[in-house]
Protein backbone atom coordinates (compact mmCIF):
# COMPACT_ATOMS: atom_id res chain seq x y z
CA UNK A 1 0.00 0.00 0.00
CA UNK A 2 1.44 3.30 -1.08
CA UNK A 3 1.87 6.05 1.49
CA UNK A 4 0.54 8.54 -1.05
CA UNK A 5 -2.67 8.46 -3.01
CA UNK A 6 -1.85 7.67 -6.60
CA UNK A 7 -5.28 7.11 -8.14
CA UNK A 8 -6.38 9.79 -10.58
CA UNK A 9 -9.72 10.68 -12.06
CA UNK A 10 -9.68 11.66 -15.73
CA UNK A 11 -13.22 12.83 -16.28
CA UNK A 12 -15.21 9.58 -16.38
CA UNK A 13 -12.08 7.42 -16.42
CA UNK A 14 -10.58 6.27 -13.14
CA UNK A 15 -6.95 5.13 -13.15
CA UNK A 16 -5.24 3.41 -10.24
CA UNK A 17 -2.23 5.63 -10.89
CA UNK A 18 -1.24 8.26 -13.43
CA UNK A 19 1.30 6.22 -15.40
CA UNK A 20 0.19 4.97 -18.79
CA UNK A 21 2.13 3.48 -21.66
CA UNK A 22 1.63 5.25 -24.96
CA UNK A 23 0.03 3.75 -28.00
CA UNK A 24 2.41 2.12 -30.42
CA UNK A 25 5.15 1.69 -27.87
CA UNK A 26 3.76 -1.19 -25.83
CA UNK A 27 2.04 -3.36 -28.41
CA UNK A 28 -0.89 -5.19 -26.86
CA UNK A 29 0.76 -5.63 -23.47
CA UNK A 30 1.65 -9.27 -23.94
CA UNK A 31 5.00 -8.32 -25.46
CA UNK A 32 6.11 -6.86 -22.12
CA UNK A 33 4.21 -9.07 -19.70
CA UNK A 34 7.18 -11.12 -18.55
CA UNK A 35 9.27 -8.01 -17.91
CA UNK A 36 6.67 -5.58 -16.53
CA UNK A 37 3.93 -6.25 -13.97
CA UNK A 38 1.01 -4.95 -16.03
CA UNK A 39 -1.18 -4.88 -12.91
CA UNK A 40 0.88 -1.98 -11.63
CA UNK A 41 0.32 0.29 -14.61
CA UNK A 42 -2.35 2.94 -14.61
CA UNK A 43 -3.27 1.88 -18.10
CA UNK A 44 -2.18 0.59 -21.46
CA UNK A 45 -2.93 2.58 -24.58
CA UNK A 46 -2.85 -0.19 -27.12
CA UNK A 47 -1.40 -0.09 -30.59
CA UNK A 48 -3.28 2.15 -33.03
CA UNK A 49 -6.20 0.10 -34.29
CA UNK A 50 -7.90 0.48 -37.63
CA UNK A 51 -11.08 -1.00 -39.07
CA UNK A 52 -9.11 -3.44 -41.21
CA UNK A 53 -5.62 -4.90 -40.73
CA UNK A 54 -2.78 -2.82 -42.14
CA UNK A 55 0.64 -3.90 -43.36
CA UNK A 56 2.27 -0.54 -42.72
CA UNK A 57 4.78 1.50 -44.68
CA UNK A 58 7.84 0.27 -46.63
CA UNK A 59 11.24 -0.12 -44.98
CA UNK A 60 13.24 1.62 -43.69
CA UNK A 61 10.58 2.99 -41.43
CA UNK A 62 12.50 3.98 -38.33
CA UNK A 63 15.68 5.98 -37.87
CA UNK A 64 17.48 7.14 -34.79
CA UNK A 65 18.11 10.88 -34.52
CA UNK A 66 19.76 13.14 -31.96
CA UNK A 67 18.11 12.14 -28.66
CA UNK A 68 15.11 10.78 -30.47
CA UNK A 69 13.79 8.75 -33.35
CA UNK A 70 11.72 9.22 -36.45
CA UNK A 71 9.19 6.59 -37.33
CA UNK A 72 6.96 6.04 -40.30
CA UNK A 73 5.44 2.71 -39.32
CA UNK A 74 2.16 3.51 -41.00
CA UNK A 75 -0.19 2.05 -38.40
CA UNK A 76 0.71 -1.59 -39.01
CA UNK A 77 -1.87 -3.42 -36.91
CA UNK A 78 -4.13 -6.45 -36.80
CA UNK A 79 -7.43 -4.58 -37.25
CA UNK A 80 -10.25 -4.13 -34.77
CA UNK A 81 -11.80 -7.60 -35.07
CA UNK A 82 -8.50 -9.39 -34.41
CA UNK A 83 -7.86 -6.97 -31.58
CA UNK A 84 -11.15 -7.82 -29.89
CA UNK A 85 -10.88 -11.57 -30.43
CA UNK A 86 -7.13 -12.22 -30.18
CA UNK A 87 -5.56 -9.42 -28.12
CA UNK A 88 -8.20 -8.22 -25.69
CA UNK A 89 -8.71 -11.54 -23.83
CA UNK A 90 -5.12 -11.35 -22.66
CA UNK A 91 -5.50 -7.76 -21.46
CA UNK A 92 -8.69 -8.58 -19.53
CA UNK A 93 -6.61 -10.56 -17.06
CA UNK A 94 -5.09 -7.37 -15.69
CA UNK A 95 -6.52 -4.64 -13.55
CA UNK A 96 -4.94 -1.73 -15.41
CA UNK A 97 -7.15 0.30 -17.73
CA UNK A 98 -7.18 -0.58 -21.42
CA UNK A 99 -7.46 2.42 -23.68
CA UNK A 100 -7.87 1.56 -27.34
CA UNK A 101 -6.24 3.96 -29.76
CA UNK A 102 -8.45 4.11 -32.86
CA UNK A 103 -7.47 5.53 -36.23
CA UNK A 104 -9.66 6.01 -39.27
CA UNK A 105 -9.24 7.31 -42.78
CA UNK A 106 -12.70 8.85 -42.79
CA UNK A 107 -15.43 10.03 -40.48
CA UNK A 108 -17.28 6.81 -41.16
CA UNK A 109 -14.32 4.64 -40.19
CA UNK A 110 -13.95 6.45 -36.88
CA UNK A 111 -17.66 6.01 -36.26
CA UNK A 112 -17.57 2.31 -37.05
CA UNK A 113 -14.55 1.76 -34.80
CA UNK A 114 -16.23 3.56 -31.91
CA UNK A 115 -19.42 1.62 -32.39
CA UNK A 116 -17.60 -1.71 -32.60
CA UNK A 117 -15.74 -1.13 -29.34
CA UNK A 118 -18.59 0.39 -27.40
CA UNK A 119 -19.62 -1.92 -24.57
CA UNK A 120 -16.89 -4.47 -25.26
CA UNK A 121 -15.77 -5.97 -21.98
CA UNK A 122 -12.24 -4.96 -21.06
CA UNK A 123 -12.19 -1.73 -23.06
CA UNK A 124 -12.14 1.17 -20.61
CA UNK A 125 -11.74 4.13 -22.93
CA UNK A 126 -11.01 5.17 -26.50
CA UNK A 127 -8.18 7.38 -27.62
CA UNK A 128 -8.89 8.94 -30.98
CA UNK A 129 -5.79 9.12 -33.08
CA UNK A 130 -6.52 12.14 -35.23
CA UNK A 131 -2.87 13.07 -35.37
CA UNK A 132 -0.86 10.25 -36.91
CA UNK A 133 1.63 11.91 -39.25
CA UNK A 134 2.27 8.76 -41.28
CA UNK A 135 -1.04 8.32 -43.02
CA UNK A 136 -1.76 9.66 -46.49
CA UNK A 137 -5.49 9.81 -45.89
CA UNK A 138 -7.28 10.83 -42.73
CA UNK A 139 -4.80 10.69 -39.86
CA UNK A 140 -3.27 14.07 -39.38
CA UNK A 141 -5.87 15.85 -41.49
CA UNK A 142 -8.39 15.53 -38.70
CA UNK A 143 -5.88 16.75 -36.16
CA UNK A 144 -4.70 19.95 -37.86
CA UNK A 145 -8.05 21.32 -39.02
CA UNK A 146 -10.10 22.51 -36.03
CA UNK A 147 -13.41 22.12 -37.85
CA UNK A 148 -12.54 18.55 -38.87
CA UNK A 149 -11.42 17.85 -35.31
CA UNK A 150 -14.72 19.05 -33.88
CA UNK A 151 -16.70 17.12 -36.49
CA UNK A 152 -14.93 13.78 -36.11
CA UNK A 153 -14.95 13.92 -32.31
CA UNK A 154 -18.62 14.88 -32.31
CA UNK A 155 -19.53 11.97 -34.58
CA UNK A 156 -17.60 9.48 -32.45
CA UNK A 157 -19.10 10.94 -29.28
CA UNK A 158 -22.51 9.98 -30.57
CA UNK A 159 -21.47 6.39 -31.18
CA UNK A 160 -19.92 5.48 -27.84
CA UNK A 161 -20.54 5.74 -24.13
CA UNK A 162 -16.89 5.03 -23.39
CA UNK A 163 -14.69 7.76 -21.97
CA UNK A 164 -13.36 9.57 -25.02
CA UNK A 165 -9.80 10.77 -25.20
CA UNK A 166 -8.54 12.72 -28.20
CA UNK A 167 -4.84 12.67 -29.08
CA UNK A 168 -3.71 16.01 -30.38
CA UNK A 169 -1.18 16.75 -33.07
CA UNK A 170 1.66 19.14 -32.25
CA UNK A 171 1.99 19.96 -35.96
CA UNK A 172 -0.18 23.06 -35.73
CA UNK A 173 0.41 26.74 -35.18
CA UNK A 174 -1.61 26.89 -31.99
CA UNK A 175 -2.49 23.62 -30.30
CA UNK A 176 -5.03 25.28 -28.04
CA UNK A 177 -7.26 25.81 -31.07
CA UNK A 178 -7.54 22.10 -31.86
CA UNK A 179 -7.72 21.34 -28.15
CA UNK A 180 -10.82 23.54 -27.82
CA UNK A 181 -12.27 22.04 -30.96
CA UNK A 182 -11.87 18.52 -29.56
CA UNK A 183 -13.50 19.54 -26.29
CA UNK A 184 -16.33 21.24 -28.17
CA UNK A 185 -16.81 18.00 -30.07
CA UNK A 186 -17.24 16.07 -26.84
CA UNK A 187 -13.79 14.91 -25.75
CA UNK A 188 -13.66 13.89 -22.09
CA UNK A 189 -9.87 13.86 -21.99
CA UNK A 190 -7.08 15.17 -24.18
CA UNK A 191 -3.79 13.37 -24.73
CA UNK A 192 -0.83 15.28 -26.11
CA UNK A 193 1.38 15.32 -27.90
CA UNK A 194 1.67 12.96 -30.81
CA UNK A 195 4.91 12.97 -32.78
CA UNK A 196 6.35 15.95 -34.64
CA UNK A 197 6.73 15.62 -38.40
CA UNK A 198 10.37 15.48 -39.39
CA UNK A 199 12.81 13.92 -41.78
CA UNK A 200 16.38 12.67 -41.90
CA UNK A 201 18.90 12.69 -44.73
CA UNK A 202 22.04 10.62 -45.26
CA UNK A 203 24.60 13.12 -46.52
CA UNK A 204 26.89 10.41 -47.88
CA UNK A 205 24.29 8.77 -50.08
CA UNK A 206 22.24 11.97 -50.55
CA UNK A 207 19.12 9.97 -49.81
CA UNK A 208 16.30 10.34 -47.34
CA UNK A 209 16.73 7.83 -44.55
CA UNK A 210 13.05 6.88 -44.41
CA UNK A 211 11.32 5.19 -47.31
CA UNK A 212 8.34 7.41 -46.59
CA UNK A 213 10.62 10.52 -46.52
CA UNK A 214 8.89 11.93 -43.44
CA UNK A 215 8.22 10.41 -40.08
CA UNK A 216 7.11 11.29 -36.59
CA UNK A 217 9.79 12.50 -34.17
CA UNK A 218 9.62 11.22 -30.60
CA UNK A 219 11.95 10.76 -27.66
CA UNK A 220 13.70 13.15 -25.28
CA UNK A 221 14.40 15.58 -28.13
CA UNK A 222 10.74 16.67 -28.12
CA UNK A 223 10.20 16.94 -24.38
CA UNK A 224 10.47 20.73 -24.01
CA UNK A 225 8.08 21.21 -26.91
CA UNK A 226 5.58 18.71 -25.55
CA UNK A 227 5.83 20.13 -22.05
CA UNK A 228 5.09 23.61 -23.35
CA UNK A 229 2.06 22.38 -25.27
CA UNK A 230 0.67 20.54 -22.27
CA UNK A 231 1.04 23.69 -20.19
CA UNK A 232 -0.62 25.81 -22.88
CA UNK A 233 -3.55 23.44 -23.31
CA UNK A 234 -4.00 23.10 -19.56
CA UNK A 235 -4.61 26.87 -19.45
CA UNK A 236 -7.05 26.71 -22.33
CA UNK A 237 -9.42 23.84 -21.50
CA UNK A 238 -11.08 22.33 -18.45
CA UNK A 239 -10.83 18.65 -19.36
CA UNK A 240 -8.03 16.50 -17.93
CA UNK A 241 -4.87 15.98 -19.93
CA UNK A 242 -2.61 12.99 -20.45
CA UNK A 243 0.84 14.40 -21.12
CA UNK A 244 3.43 12.67 -23.24
CA UNK A 245 6.44 13.40 -25.36
CA UNK A 246 9.95 12.37 -24.46
CA UNK A 247 9.31 11.21 -20.90
CA UNK A 248 12.34 9.11 -20.02
CA UNK A 249 12.21 9.05 -16.21
CA UNK A 250 10.17 10.04 -13.17
CA UNK A 251 11.47 13.60 -13.13
CA UNK A 252 10.27 14.13 -16.68
CA UNK A 253 6.89 12.70 -15.71
CA UNK A 254 6.60 14.97 -12.69
CA UNK A 255 7.34 17.97 -14.89
CA UNK A 256 4.34 17.08 -17.06
CA UNK A 257 2.12 16.76 -13.99
CA UNK A 258 3.31 20.13 -12.73
CA UNK A 259 2.60 21.61 -16.16
CA UNK A 260 -1.01 20.52 -15.91
CA UNK A 261 -1.25 16.90 -17.01
CA UNK A 262 -3.32 14.67 -14.75
CA UNK A 263 -1.57 11.57 -16.05
CA UNK A 264 1.41 10.79 -18.23
CA UNK A 265 2.17 8.28 -20.94
CA UNK A 266 5.54 6.72 -21.53
CA UNK A 267 6.39 6.18 -25.18
CA UNK A 268 9.79 5.85 -26.79
CA UNK A 269 11.42 5.18 -23.42
CA UNK A 270 9.77 1.75 -23.40
CA UNK A 271 12.10 0.78 -26.23
CA UNK A 272 15.14 1.92 -24.31
CA UNK A 273 14.23 0.29 -21.02
CA UNK A 274 11.26 -2.11 -20.94
CA UNK A 275 10.81 -1.51 -17.21
CA UNK A 276 10.81 2.28 -17.38
CA UNK A 277 7.07 2.65 -16.75
CA UNK A 278 7.36 0.98 -13.36
CA UNK A 279 10.47 3.01 -12.55
CA UNK A 280 8.54 6.18 -13.41
CA UNK A 281 5.63 5.12 -11.19
CA UNK A 282 7.93 4.43 -8.26
CA UNK A 283 9.83 7.64 -8.93
CA UNK A 284 6.67 9.75 -8.83
CA UNK A 285 5.69 8.18 -5.51
CA UNK A 286 9.16 8.90 -4.18
CA UNK A 287 8.95 12.50 -5.37
CA UNK A 288 5.61 13.00 -3.65
CA UNK A 289 7.00 11.61 -0.40
CA UNK A 290 10.02 13.88 -0.60
CA UNK A 291 7.79 16.88 -1.31
CA UNK A 292 5.47 16.03 1.57
CA UNK A 293 2.50 15.51 -0.76
CA UNK A 294 -0.23 12.99 0.04
CA UNK A 295 -2.07 12.89 -3.27
CA UNK A 296 -0.66 12.97 -6.76
CA UNK A 297 -3.63 15.00 -7.94
CA UNK A 298 -2.53 17.81 -5.63
CA UNK A 299 0.51 18.61 -7.73
CA UNK A 300 -1.25 18.76 -11.09
CA UNK A 301 -0.72 22.15 -12.70
CA UNK A 302 1.15 23.61 -9.74
CA UNK A 303 4.17 24.89 -11.64
CA UNK A 304 5.15 28.40 -10.61
CA UNK A 305 7.00 31.14 -12.40
CA UNK A 306 10.75 31.16 -11.83
CA UNK A 307 12.31 33.48 -9.32
CA UNK A 308 14.06 36.60 -10.58
CA UNK A 309 17.68 35.85 -11.43
CA UNK A 310 19.00 38.04 -8.61
CA UNK A 311 17.58 35.69 -6.03
CA UNK A 312 19.70 32.72 -7.21
CA UNK B 1 12.72 -16.86 -19.77
CA UNK B 2 14.31 -13.49 -20.36
CA UNK B 3 15.57 -10.57 -18.33
CA UNK B 4 16.01 -6.81 -18.46
CA UNK B 5 18.69 -5.85 -15.99
CA UNK B 6 22.06 -4.27 -15.36
CA UNK B 7 24.79 -6.88 -15.70
CA UNK B 8 28.44 -6.86 -14.81
CA UNK B 9 31.11 -6.94 -17.50
CA UNK B 10 33.49 -9.82 -16.80
CA UNK B 11 35.92 -9.33 -19.68
CA UNK B 12 36.20 -7.28 -22.85
CA UNK B 13 39.03 -8.63 -24.99
CA UNK B 14 40.19 -8.05 -28.58
CA UNK B 15 39.67 -11.01 -30.92
CA UNK B 16 40.50 -9.47 -34.32
CA UNK B 17 41.17 -6.06 -35.81
CA UNK B 18 38.73 -3.66 -34.14
CA UNK B 19 36.76 -6.65 -32.90
CA UNK B 20 36.21 -7.53 -29.29
CA UNK B 21 34.48 -10.25 -27.32
CA UNK B 22 32.66 -8.94 -24.27
CA UNK B 23 31.78 -11.44 -21.57
CA UNK B 24 28.89 -10.49 -19.33
CA UNK B 25 27.54 -11.99 -16.14
CA UNK B 26 23.87 -12.65 -16.82
CA UNK B 27 22.61 -16.06 -15.67
CA UNK B 28 19.31 -15.77 -17.55
CA UNK B 29 20.97 -15.32 -20.92
CA UNK B 30 23.71 -17.80 -20.05
CA UNK B 31 21.14 -20.47 -19.29
CA UNK B 32 18.51 -19.81 -21.92
CA UNK B 33 20.07 -18.29 -25.05
CA UNK B 34 19.74 -20.46 -28.13
CA UNK B 35 21.78 -20.33 -31.36
CA UNK B 36 20.65 -17.34 -33.41
CA UNK B 37 19.08 -15.48 -30.51
CA UNK B 38 20.30 -12.05 -29.49
CA UNK B 39 20.40 -9.59 -26.62
CA UNK B 40 19.71 -5.86 -26.62
CA UNK B 41 22.46 -3.95 -24.89
CA UNK B 42 22.61 -0.40 -23.63
CA UNK B 43 25.89 1.06 -22.46
CA UNK B 44 25.15 4.78 -22.40
CA UNK B 45 23.58 6.78 -19.62
CA UNK B 46 22.52 9.72 -21.78
CA UNK B 47 20.44 9.89 -24.91
CA UNK B 48 23.13 9.82 -27.56
CA UNK B 49 22.77 7.28 -29.01
CA UNK B 50 19.28 6.66 -27.70
CA UNK B 51 18.49 3.04 -28.42
CA UNK B 52 20.00 -0.22 -27.33
CA UNK B 53 21.72 -2.34 -29.97
CA UNK B 54 21.16 -6.01 -30.80
CA UNK B 55 24.04 -8.48 -30.56
CA UNK B 56 23.91 -12.20 -31.31
CA UNK B 57 24.97 -14.46 -28.52
CA UNK B 58 28.37 -15.99 -29.25
CA UNK B 59 29.23 -18.21 -26.29
CA UNK B 60 27.44 -19.35 -23.17
CA UNK B 61 29.06 -20.31 -19.90
CA UNK B 62 26.07 -21.53 -17.87
CA UNK B 63 28.23 -22.86 -15.06
CA UNK B 64 29.45 -19.36 -14.21
CA UNK B 65 26.37 -17.51 -15.45
CA UNK B 66 28.13 -15.67 -18.25
CA UNK B 67 27.61 -15.16 -21.95
CA UNK B 68 29.56 -13.30 -24.58
CA UNK B 69 29.07 -11.47 -27.83
CA UNK B 70 31.58 -10.42 -30.49
CA UNK B 71 31.31 -6.95 -31.97
CA UNK B 72 33.10 -4.65 -34.36
CA UNK B 73 34.09 -1.37 -32.70
CA UNK B 74 33.37 1.06 -35.51
CA UNK B 75 30.51 3.37 -34.46
CA UNK B 76 29.61 5.55 -31.52
CA UNK B 77 27.82 2.79 -29.67
CA UNK B 78 30.32 0.02 -30.20
CA UNK B 79 33.23 2.28 -29.27
CA UNK B 80 31.44 2.99 -25.99
CA UNK B 81 31.00 -0.74 -25.56
CA UNK B 82 34.71 -1.26 -26.26
CA UNK B 83 35.52 1.17 -23.45
CA UNK B 84 33.64 -0.91 -20.87
CA UNK B 85 35.93 -2.44 -18.29
CA UNK B 86 35.49 -5.51 -16.08
CA UNK B 87 33.35 -4.58 -13.09
CA UNK B 88 31.37 -1.96 -14.96
CA UNK B 89 27.80 -2.69 -16.03
CA UNK B 90 25.74 -2.79 -19.19
CA UNK B 91 21.94 -3.02 -19.45
CA UNK B 92 20.91 -6.31 -21.02
CA UNK B 93 17.53 -7.42 -22.32
CA UNK B 94 17.37 -10.98 -23.51
CA UNK B 95 17.56 -13.56 -24.81
CA UNK B 96 15.38 -12.36 -27.68
CA UNK B 97 14.15 -13.59 -31.03
CA UNK B 98 13.85 -17.06 -32.47
CA UNK B 99 16.65 -19.54 -33.10
CA UNK B 100 18.14 -21.44 -35.99
CA UNK B 101 15.98 -24.49 -36.43
CA UNK B 102 18.00 -27.70 -36.49
CA UNK B 103 16.79 -29.69 -39.45
CA UNK B 104 15.97 -33.32 -38.66
CA UNK B 105 17.12 -36.06 -38.73
CA UNK B 106 20.09 -34.00 -37.65
CA UNK B 107 22.61 -36.83 -37.78
CA UNK B 108 21.85 -37.55 -41.42
CA UNK B 109 21.83 -33.99 -42.73
CA UNK B 110 24.79 -32.03 -44.03
CA UNK B 111 24.71 -28.79 -42.06
CA UNK B 112 26.35 -25.90 -43.92
CA UNK B 113 26.99 -22.85 -41.77
CA UNK B 114 27.81 -19.76 -43.85
CA UNK B 115 29.25 -16.81 -41.93
CA UNK B 116 30.21 -13.33 -43.05
CA UNK B 117 32.34 -11.13 -40.78
CA UNK B 118 30.66 -10.56 -37.42
CA UNK B 119 27.88 -12.88 -38.58
CA UNK B 120 30.02 -15.77 -37.39
CA UNK B 121 29.30 -15.71 -33.61
CA UNK B 122 25.74 -17.09 -33.63
CA UNK B 123 26.82 -19.77 -36.06
CA UNK B 124 29.59 -20.76 -33.69
CA UNK B 125 26.98 -21.29 -30.97
CA UNK B 126 24.99 -23.39 -33.44
CA UNK B 127 28.03 -25.47 -34.41
CA UNK B 128 28.89 -25.98 -30.76
CA UNK B 129 25.35 -27.17 -30.06
CA UNK B 130 25.53 -29.56 -33.00
CA UNK B 131 28.77 -31.06 -31.72
CA UNK B 132 27.33 -31.36 -28.21
CA UNK B 133 24.30 -33.14 -29.64
CA UNK B 134 26.58 -35.69 -31.24
CA UNK B 135 26.11 -34.71 -34.86
CA UNK B 136 29.14 -36.16 -36.69
CA UNK B 137 31.71 -33.43 -37.25
CA UNK B 138 32.10 -34.32 -40.91
CA UNK B 139 28.45 -33.39 -41.35
CA UNK B 140 29.09 -29.85 -40.09
CA UNK B 141 30.60 -27.60 -42.75
CA UNK B 142 31.49 -24.02 -41.85
CA UNK B 143 32.22 -21.48 -44.59
CA UNK B 144 33.65 -18.50 -42.75
CA UNK B 145 34.20 -15.39 -44.84
CA UNK B 146 35.44 -11.84 -44.50
CA UNK B 147 37.04 -9.15 -46.62
CA UNK B 148 40.49 -9.73 -45.10
CA UNK B 149 42.16 -12.21 -42.82
CA UNK B 150 42.23 -9.77 -39.91
CA UNK B 151 38.46 -9.35 -40.15
CA UNK B 152 37.74 -13.05 -39.94
CA UNK B 153 35.89 -13.86 -36.72
CA UNK B 154 35.73 -17.05 -34.64
CA UNK B 155 38.05 -18.97 -37.00
CA UNK B 156 40.03 -20.55 -34.19
CA UNK B 157 36.87 -21.37 -32.25
CA UNK B 158 35.37 -23.20 -35.21
CA UNK B 159 38.70 -24.97 -35.68
CA UNK B 160 38.69 -26.14 -32.07
CA UNK B 161 35.31 -27.78 -32.64
CA UNK B 162 36.90 -29.97 -35.30
CA UNK B 163 34.23 -29.26 -37.89
CA UNK B 164 34.87 -29.12 -41.62
CA UNK B 165 36.07 -25.54 -41.90
CA UNK B 166 36.60 -23.26 -44.89
CA UNK B 167 38.06 -19.79 -44.60
CA UNK B 168 37.41 -17.42 -47.46
CA UNK B 169 38.68 -13.86 -47.84
CA UNK B 170 38.01 -11.40 -50.63
CA UNK B 171 41.69 -10.45 -50.86
CA UNK B 172 42.95 -14.01 -50.52
CA UNK B 173 44.89 -13.22 -47.35
CA UNK B 174 43.62 -16.44 -45.76
CA UNK B 175 41.99 -19.52 -47.21
CA UNK B 176 40.13 -19.31 -50.49
CA UNK B 177 40.11 -16.03 -52.40
CA UNK B 178 36.62 -14.79 -53.13
CA UNK B 179 33.26 -14.84 -51.42
CA UNK B 180 31.39 -17.40 -49.40
CA UNK B 181 29.18 -18.15 -52.38
CA UNK B 182 32.28 -19.13 -54.39
CA UNK B 183 32.97 -21.86 -51.85
CA UNK B 184 29.34 -22.95 -51.96
CA UNK B 185 29.49 -23.13 -55.76
CA UNK B 186 32.67 -25.16 -55.56
CA UNK B 187 31.12 -27.59 -53.07
CA UNK B 188 28.05 -27.89 -55.24
CA UNK B 189 30.08 -28.58 -58.37
CA UNK B 190 31.78 -31.43 -56.55
CA UNK B 191 28.42 -32.87 -55.57
CA UNK B 192 28.98 -32.20 -51.88
CA UNK B 193 25.71 -30.36 -51.28
CA UNK B 194 22.97 -32.98 -51.76
CA UNK B 195 19.78 -30.91 -52.08
CA UNK B 196 17.60 -33.40 -50.23
CA UNK B 197 20.02 -33.86 -47.33
CA UNK B 198 21.45 -30.41 -46.83
CA UNK B 199 20.58 -27.36 -44.73
CA UNK B 200 22.27 -23.99 -45.03
CA UNK B 201 22.35 -21.60 -42.07
CA UNK B 202 23.61 -18.10 -42.93
CA UNK B 203 24.46 -14.99 -40.94
CA UNK B 204 26.24 -11.92 -42.22
CA UNK B 205 25.70 -8.74 -44.24
CA UNK B 206 22.38 -8.52 -46.08
CA UNK B 207 24.05 -8.60 -49.51
CA UNK B 208 25.78 -11.84 -48.55
CA UNK B 209 22.55 -13.32 -47.24
CA UNK B 210 20.78 -12.45 -50.45
CA UNK B 211 23.55 -14.07 -52.52
CA UNK B 212 23.44 -17.20 -50.38
CA UNK B 213 19.65 -17.28 -50.61
CA UNK B 214 19.81 -17.00 -54.40
CA UNK B 215 22.35 -19.81 -54.55
CA UNK B 216 20.19 -21.98 -52.33
CA UNK B 217 17.08 -21.25 -54.36
CA UNK B 218 18.84 -22.02 -57.64
CA UNK B 219 20.02 -25.38 -56.39
CA UNK B 220 16.92 -26.27 -54.35
CA UNK B 221 18.77 -26.19 -51.06
CA UNK B 222 17.06 -25.37 -47.80
CA UNK B 223 18.40 -22.19 -46.25
CA UNK B 224 17.79 -20.20 -43.08
CA UNK B 225 19.09 -16.64 -42.82
CA UNK B 226 19.62 -14.35 -39.84
CA UNK B 227 18.33 -10.91 -40.81
CA UNK B 228 20.15 -7.84 -39.54
CA UNK B 229 18.10 -4.67 -39.07
CA UNK B 230 17.87 -1.78 -36.64
CA UNK B 231 15.87 -3.09 -33.70
CA UNK B 232 14.84 -0.19 -31.48
CA UNK B 233 12.83 -2.25 -28.99
CA UNK B 234 13.72 -5.90 -29.67
CA UNK B 235 10.35 -6.94 -28.22
CA UNK B 236 8.09 -6.83 -31.27
CA UNK B 237 6.47 -3.55 -30.37
CA UNK B 238 7.98 -0.68 -32.33
CA UNK B 239 7.65 -2.43 -35.71
CA UNK B 240 10.78 -0.64 -36.89
CA UNK B 241 12.63 -3.84 -37.77
CA UNK B 242 10.10 -5.13 -40.26
CA UNK B 243 11.22 -7.61 -42.90
CA UNK B 244 9.19 -7.94 -46.09
CA UNK B 245 8.03 -11.50 -46.59
CA UNK B 246 6.01 -13.49 -49.10
CA UNK B 247 2.57 -14.70 -48.14
CA UNK B 248 -0.07 -16.68 -50.05
CA UNK B 249 -1.89 -13.36 -50.55
CA UNK B 250 1.18 -11.42 -51.74
CA UNK B 251 3.58 -9.76 -49.31
CA UNK B 252 3.49 -8.71 -45.70
CA UNK B 253 5.86 -7.48 -43.01
CA UNK B 254 7.23 -9.57 -40.20
CA UNK B 255 9.22 -8.35 -37.24
CA UNK B 256 12.89 -9.32 -37.30
CA UNK B 257 13.07 -9.16 -33.50
CA UNK B 258 10.33 -11.64 -32.62
CA UNK B 259 9.29 -13.38 -35.84
CA UNK B 260 13.03 -13.57 -36.62
CA UNK B 261 15.87 -12.83 -36.73
CA UNK B 262 15.99 -16.27 -38.36
CA UNK B 263 13.84 -16.60 -41.47
CA UNK B 264 13.51 -19.23 -44.13
CA UNK B 265 15.36 -17.70 -47.08
CA UNK B 266 12.50 -18.40 -49.48
CA UNK B 267 10.19 -16.34 -47.31
CA UNK B 268 12.18 -13.10 -47.53
CA UNK B 269 11.51 -10.52 -50.24
CA UNK B 270 15.03 -9.29 -50.92
CA UNK B 271 14.38 -6.39 -53.31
Amino acid sequence: MSAVKMAVQLGPLRLQNPVLVASGTFGYGSEYADLVDLNRLGGIMVKGTTLHPRAGNPMPRMVETAAGCLNSIGLQNVGVEAFVHEKLPFLRQYRCAVIVNIAGDSYEEFEQLAERLDGVEGVHALEMNISCPNQEKGGIHFGVDPEATREVVSRVRQRTRLPLMVKLSPNVTDITVTARAAVDGGADILSLVNTFVGTAIDAKTRRFKLANITGGLSGPAIKPLALYMVWKVAQAVKVPIVGMGGIMNATDAVEFLLAGASAVAIGTANYVNPRVSIEVLEGIEQYLLEQGEKDVEDIVGTVKRCKPESEF
Amino acid sequence: MRCAEYCEVVANRPVATNQLEIEIHCPTVALHAQPGQFVQMRVQSGYEPLFSRPFSVFRRFPERGNFSVVYLARGTFTRMLAAKKPGETVFVVGPLGNRFSLRQPANEILHVLVAGGVGAPPLYLLAEEMVQQGIPRHRIVVVNGARRQDLLVCQEHFAELGVHLWAVTEDGSLGERGKVTDVLKSLHRRGELPHDHCQIYACGPTAMLEAVAQFAHKHHLRCQVSMETLMPCGLGVCLGCAVKVRTPQGTDYKRACVDGPIFDATEVVWK
